[in-house]
């Protein structure tokens, strides 16, 4: 595949250091973007009243940049694996978690955060359950995707 | 000293399981990532306000979130040990490992400095009060270190490679 062709794909996946610096670039952004998002699903949830929703709306920016941060990292890592990745279910798997996840943290932001309610509507209580179960899933799928896809 | 240590702790029953088990590695090490999700999570949050994000947070409920960032390091701690112990003649000479695990025990006693020094003010830290510059500095580390300890994590299998 052309992809794996590319100048930046041979040296990710042909150097010692290429593939584990953009893996640890995925894991800080990892653990902005699933962080944060936890403490703000929880709090969506009752937890830790006190903290305004509004205001916990500002940490988003850290949120997006976790996802840029993973985007990009990622993208790297799938263009030197492109035909393994392509082809593995659990690839298919996290992006769908991923899509889902990003969808409900865009209604979050533009809704439930900005309405600022101390109790929030049962719809985004369980937005937030289901968002903390797919940022789960892509994490798990995302692990399995060194051990359960057949090397090309 | 090192060696002995590491020798007496090489082929434990549960190391060999964790170490010829075809899918205990995937799903400790998914379990890994989902702690350090909520490790991070808890942890961020805090020091990004006490360091000036959404200064109208106040900061003692966030600092109560405390529980979620000790139920992310048992996650963290339990799979790691089950890693090491799966072979401890391997983690215990990489330095990236090495490295690892003195960036932990940094960040606990910078953890414990604010809990024994600072988290008597966090009353005081209201709505968009800023924290003392003692506490940005204490924050700030936290960040540093534990974005050391992931970059650590990740890079000890290509350490181990070159080993």
């Amino acid at each position: 595949m052309m992809l794996e062709n590319l100048e930046l794909s041979q040296w990710v996946l042909g150097s010692i250091w290429g593939y584990p610096v953009f893996l640890t670039f995925h894991s800080l952004g990892l653990g902005l973007l699933v962080g944060l998002l936890v403490v703000i699903d929880l709090r969506v949830l009752g937890v830790a009243k006190p903290l305004p929703l509004s205001e916990l709306r500002k940490m988003m920016p850290y949120v997006w940049f976790g996802f840029v941060l993973n985007a990009v990292s990622g993208v790297v890592l799938f263009m030197a694996d492109a035909r393994k990745d392509y082809y593995s279910n659990s690839f298919r798997w996290k992006i769908l978690s991923i899509v889902v996840g990003l969808v409900i943290a865009v209604y979050l932001n533009n809704k439930v955060l900005r309405e600022n309610a101390e109790e929030t509507p049962p719809l985004a209580r369980l937005l937030a359950v289901v968002s903390l179960a797919s940022w789960t899933g892509a994490i798990v799928a995302g692990r399995l995707i060194a051990y359960l896809s057949s090397p090309l | 000293m090192l060696q002995g240590f590491l020798e007496s702790l090489d082929g434990t029953a549960i190391g060999l399981t964790v170490k010829t088990s075809v899918w205990m590695f995937p799903v400790l090490e998914a379990l890994h990532f989902i702690g350090l999700a909520l490790l991070i999570g808890g942890i961020a949050a805090l020091d990004l306000r006490v360091l000036g994000v959404a200064k109208r947070l106040p900061i003692a409920p966030l600092h109560k979130l405390l529980p979620l960032v000790f139920v992310g390091f048992g996650i963290n701690l339990i799979t790691g040990v089950l890693f090491f112990l799966s072979d401890p003649l391997g983690y215990g000479v990489n330095p990236a490992f090495q490295f690892k695990v003195i960036f932990i025990l940094l960040a606990g006693l910078n953890a414990l400095w604010f809990e024994l020094k600072l988290s008597r003010q966090v009353e005081e830290w209201g709505p968009g009060v800023d924290a003392s510059t003692h506490a940005k500095v204490v924050c700030g580390l936290s960040l540093f270190l534990w974005a050391g300890i992931i970059t650590a994590g990740r890079l000890l299998p290509s350490f181990a490679a070159l080993l």
